[in-house]
């Protein structure tokens, strides 16, 4: 039994990592916490759907399709939605955001519909069992596609010459600029890879569960939010650590206390280490200087 | 040849006037000082001529070309590369790889290809490694260049700062309070870093506090006080001159 809550509780914590690296990268970038980022996610599932259903795309095909499609969303939602109070107090942007999370979802519900939409079945899901542990094709699909994506996005950031932008843009946006770096490209940049990974995790639950609706994205946007402070905000290492740590713990607890119970625990989890460590696991602390 | 000419620069916030009627130009390999107390509107002043304000009144031609309001990347990118008044280090990185930013906008921007890393991008990221080890080499730094930048002692993050402004490949370089919160020492050394930089064919723009620094540097002098030129010439022009003076210690320090 154990065993099969661990493996369930790492598929649903790879997609919170997933879903929360986006917060956290957007986070550390224009210190906004993005509440469309959960509705991306949404979008992405939508996208991919459209992508099998009325194009017949092959599943890896549509995938990508969904990706692609949400990261424009995205880009568009950073140049329409955010650039415009870039300057404003951050209070601005952040109803911006909430703003924009309602109209994405009644914007999901005019052209996919308000009703829940049953995903095709795109992979044949067996059960595997080797060692005592069960794991089922899906769940080894979710976990493979975010070791892959995450690989990816760590390549991007640590060795390419627009991940050094990034994190330049991420710790000094004012003096990036001055050294030369384009700053809205990278913030557009930023904003487009992390709503891939937010649509590619929307996918994948949308696979698992087998169904999309606009209202999808609402509470995983808002775990997802808790997996990023957890992990402590702004440090993509930490989200993936954040997200597991939140999938297990919620499976588990699931598992062996009441599945009522479910996302009282996140918040629980979430309360314990603000105490204990208010920056998050991996974050750093704001050191004031007086 | 003349690197950058400012005529009759005015700026006014609203009601206040910050910066009056100044004229400034710098030549090229000249090191040119611009001082003023506290509020003189030195900075402002070089907001204006580097087209991050647009100056109220007044032109300024870069190598020959009008400036116009522009973003500040596009003006490191015209050739202005500066450093801060308090050091601004990238501060999760190593000395290399600070110094690599400056680099970032002399090379390509396609996207796709930094990514996929084209024979092409890999090439160019090679020189850039070489040309950064070459300033590395220039400002003495090689040996530390793998040390996370913010650990150095100060008077080396200085340094840091000046090398990645180097590598932005500026036609003028802006040191702004480079001796802020220097001791004496490193003061001199400063001092003797700013010749080195010149002597290689640069041109620079100081803006400092420090006489001593600013007399031992500078081929001219130009100083400020609420927003006007006072006065501009030699150092020991400046030196003896009373209204500067004045504007320095008051009125009766003149005598």
């Amino acid at each position: 039994m154990f065993m099969e809550h661990l493996s369930n509780g790492i598929a649903l914590g790879s997609i919170y990592a997933l879903t929360a690296i986006g917060f956290t990268m957007v986070y550390g970038i224009i210190r906004l916490i993005n509440f469309a980022h959960g509705d991306v996610y949404m979008i992405g599932a939508f996208l991919t759907y459209t992508g099998l259903t009325l194009f017949n795309m092959p599943i890896a095909l549509a995938f990508l399709f969904g990706m692609a499609g949400a990261s424009i969303f995205g880009i568009a939602i950073a140049k329409f939605a955010y650039s415009p109070v870039f300057k404003a107090p951050k209070i601005n942007l952040f109803l911006s955001a909430v703003g924009m999370g309602i109209f994405l979802e009644n914007f999901a519900m005019l052209i996919w519909g308000p009703e829940t939409q049953s995903f095709p079945t795109v992979i044949n899901n067996k059960v595997f069992s080797f060692l005592g542990i069960r794991v089922n094709t899906i769940q080894l699909i979710i976990l493979g596609t975010t070791i892959v994506l995450v690989a990816i996005l760590t390549y991007i950031v640590q060795y390419t010459r627009i991940g050094r932008a990034m994190r330049c843009v991420s710790q000094d946006m004012d003096v990036s600029r001055l050294m030369g770096i384009n700053t809205n490209k990278i913030v557009y940049f930023t904003f487009g890879l992390g709503s891939a990974l937010g649509a590619a995790a929307g996918t994948l639950v949308a696979i698992y569960y087998k169904a999309a609706y606009p209202m999808m994205g609402y509470v995983p946007g808002l775990k997802a939010f808790i997996a990023a402070v957890i992990g402590g905000i702004g440090s993509i290492p930490g989200a993936m650590l954040g997200g597991i740590i939140m999938g297990v713990s919620e499976s588990l607890g699931a598992g062996y206390i009441s599945s009522g119970y479910r996302d009282a625990i996140a918040f629980i989890i979430l309360i314990i280490i603000l105490i204990l460590k208010p920056e998050g696991l991996l974050g750093k602390g704001i050191k004031e200087k007086v | 040849m003349r690197i950058l000419e400012a005529k009759g620069i005015t700026m006014r916030f609203g009601g206040l006037t910050a910066v009056n009627n100044v004229d400034f130009h710098i030549d090229k390999g000249e090191i040119v000082s611009l001082i003023g107390p506290n509020g003189a509107g030195k900075t402002t002043f070089f907001n204006a001529i580097t087209g991050i304000y647009e100056p109220t009144a007044g032109e300024v031609a870069f190598l020959g070309e009008k400036v116009k309001k522009s973003k500040p990347y596009e003006i490191t990118k015209m050739g202005i590369g500066r450093t801060f008044q308090n050091i601004r280090l990238f501060s999760t990185m190593t000395v290399l790889e600070n110094v690599m930013v400056g680099q970032y906008c002399r090379t390509s921007s396609n996207l796709l290809a930094t990514i996929l890393k084209s024979p092409k991008l890999i090439k160019e990221e090679k020189e850039v490694e070489e040309k950064v080890m070459d300033i590395l080499e220039f400002l003495e730094l090689t040996d530390m260049k793998d040390e996370i930048a913010v650990s150095l002692p100060y008077g080396y993050q200085r340094r840091v700062e000046v090398a990645r402004a180097m590598a932005t490949e500026p036609k003028l370089i802006l040191l702004d309070e480079p001796a802020a919160g220097m001791n004496s020492g490193e003061k001199v050394e400063m001092t003797n870093l700013i010749k080195k930089i010149r002597d290689r064919g640069n041109t620079i723009l100081v803006i400092e506090h420090d006489m001593k620094l600013v007399m031992g540097i500078s081929d001219r002098i130009s100083v400020l006080e609420y927003g006007n030129k006072i006065a501009e010439g030699l150092p020991h022009e400046i030196q003896s001159n009373d209204r500067v003076i004045e504007a320095y210690l008051g009125k009766g320090g003149a005598k």
